[in-house]
């Protein structure tokens, strides 16, 4: 064979085996991506059931027989592990949360404020939920709905944007009936809106509150206009609850669930608690 | 110097059967990449439908809407093909508020089924109106049904009925079945989604017919 010709069948098959390789290295490159995304989603369906876990162990903790094993729904943080994830829940009892039905307008406005609307918006919005609360009554009310129903509807308000409305979410509720939060069980916002202190001091006087054990009979009767400084203390709560869990696997998948439910009043109930509020992937306590 | 017209022409031949097992080898490699690939983006569709149906229709709540036209006002309705229910949806995805929102299975002119989410921002006690937002889920269906696991009666045991036509309440779980008629083999797990607000016991306007 000539000299020059020598080596073209070694060309030729390293020409293919590089083809072959290019074809099956793309296709290992889409199934390692199948797989990463199959694998994300049974991830994150263990840690929806870890955060539900979360839920559970939160029923447990508030219906505990001895005091000092009870859960205090005041926002205070409880961990666990439960199957390798972080699990982290907060309850908060619905009397510390601004009812978007009771609460007064004034009231309202105070707590857009604080939320981060500028006063003029906070006005137009506090008295645009007014109306919209207003039960109808013909042609002459058109913005009028009725009962508000759930706090996602305060998100379609006219004027509400999703910034706001993420603030606002956790401090809200339907559930209360109170016209004014109790300073017993409130967050940050809450407690800076119901007593018009600023967000520095609320923070200090809810994380010291959460800090403290409760006291039984607290949480009742304390008035809006109480001394905006005074030190405070959470009581064991309502039966209608405000349960935030959420659950971090070790590679950082995260799931979060906000539940409002009621807690059965017998022990013997077939079911201890029933849901009133169901919120999937609603992340941030108060 | 020089080849023989033989050498040649068998040099030809081999040739000739090289790029035959070599194009064979290419077409092949192409065509499981192909194959794999909608075998892929079809799981991937059923896996995104799955988690969604799984997520927010679980997450439908027990308000009042009233359609356009009707007399009184539903809080969910199921039948074997459609399931209309009140819910959140995801913020993310630029949404805000409540929603009507209907799954449906819907037959094509070719006869393969779709299904299909839409819906309208809830009103609360007004008629629903505004055209619905349309979405399709996953195509290439042979059909399917939607049960629902309720109560007869107050204090009955709960057991799977075909449809939901009570004026309020929630059934307690939906599981929806569906055929997939594509030909990736991709199966559809049935799937057994537990409304969370659900209390299984509703007022049916004609009477309760398990």
């Amino acid at each position: 064979m000539n000299r020059r010709e020598r080596g073209t069948a070694l060309l030729l098959v390293l020409w293919v085996s590089v083809l072959l390789a290019a074809l099956l290295a793309g296709l290992a490159a889409a199934t390692r991506s199948h797989g990463e995304a199959a694998l994300y989603g049974s991830e994150q369906v263990r840690a929806e059931l870890a955060a539900q876990a979360g839920l559970a162990h939160a029923v447990a903790g508030l219906n505990a027989q001895a005091r000092s094993q009870r859960w205090i729904p005041d926002g205070r943080a409880y961990h666990f592990d439960f199957d390798g994830a972080k699990v982290t829940t907060r309850v908060v009892d619905v009397g510390g949360l601004f009812d978007l039905n009771a609460t007064p307008t004034d009231m309202l406005q105070r707590l857009f404020v604080a939320a981060g609307a500028d006063s003029a918006r906070a006005d137009r919005l506090a008295a645009t939920l007014a109306d919209w609360r207003t039960p109808p009554t013909g042609a002459d009310a058109p913005a009028a709905h009725g009962l508000v129903r759930s706090i996602d509807q305060l998100a379609a308000l006219p004027g509400m944007d999703p910034a706001l409305f993420a603030k606002l979410q956790p401090a809200v509720t339907v559930f209360s009936g109170r016209n004014f939060p109790d300073a017993s069980y409130a967050g940050p916002l809450a407690l800076e809106a119901l007593r018009g202190i600023r967000a520095g001091v609320a923070a200090t006087l809810v994380r010291d509150r959460r800090a403290r054990p409760a006291s039984v009979g607290a949480g009742n009767g304390v008035a809006a206009g109480a001394v905006a400084g005074g030190a405070l203390v959470a009581g064991y709560g309502g039966t209608v609850e405000r349960v935030f869990a959420s659950a971090v696997l070790p590679d950082g998948t995260r799931a979060d669930l906000d539940v409002t439910l009621r807690l059965a009043l017998t022990a013997a109930s077939a079911r201890p608690y029933k849901v009133l509020d169901w919120r999937p992937g609603s992340p941030g306590a108060p | 110097m020089g080849f023989t017209l033989l050498e040649v022409l068998l040099a030809v031949l081999l040739f000739a059967f090289v790029m035959a097992g070599v194009w064979g080898a290419l077409s092949g490699a192409t065509r499981i990449t192909r194959s794999t690939n909608a075998l892929m983006t079809q799981s991937e569709a059923v896996h995104t439908t799955q988690r969604f149906i799984r997520t927010w229709l679980a997450a439908a709540q027990a308000q009042p809407y009233l359609e356009a036209g009707a007399n009184r006002s539903r809080e969910f309705v199921g039948s074997a093909t459609k399931i209309t229910y009140v819910g959140p949806l995801p913020i993310q995805a630029g949404h805000a508020g409540l929603y009507v929102q209907t799954l449906e299975l819907l037959q094509g002119k070719d006869g393969g089924a779709a299904l299909e989410l839409n819906y309208v921002p809830y009103t609360g006690s007004q008629p629903v109106s505004g055209k619905p937002e349309r979405h399709v889920l996953l195509t290439g269906l042979h059909g399917g049904k939607f049960e629902y696991f309720a109560a007869a009666a107050f204090g009955k045991p709960a057991a799977w009925r075909g449809d939901w036509a009570a004026a309020n309440g929630l059934p307690l779980a939906v599981r929806i079945h569906l055929d997939p008629g594509w030909k990736e083999r991709v199966a559809f797990p049935d799937m057994l989604v537990r409304l969370h607000t659900a209390t299984g016991i509703g007022l049916q306007p004609t009477g309760m017919t398990p």
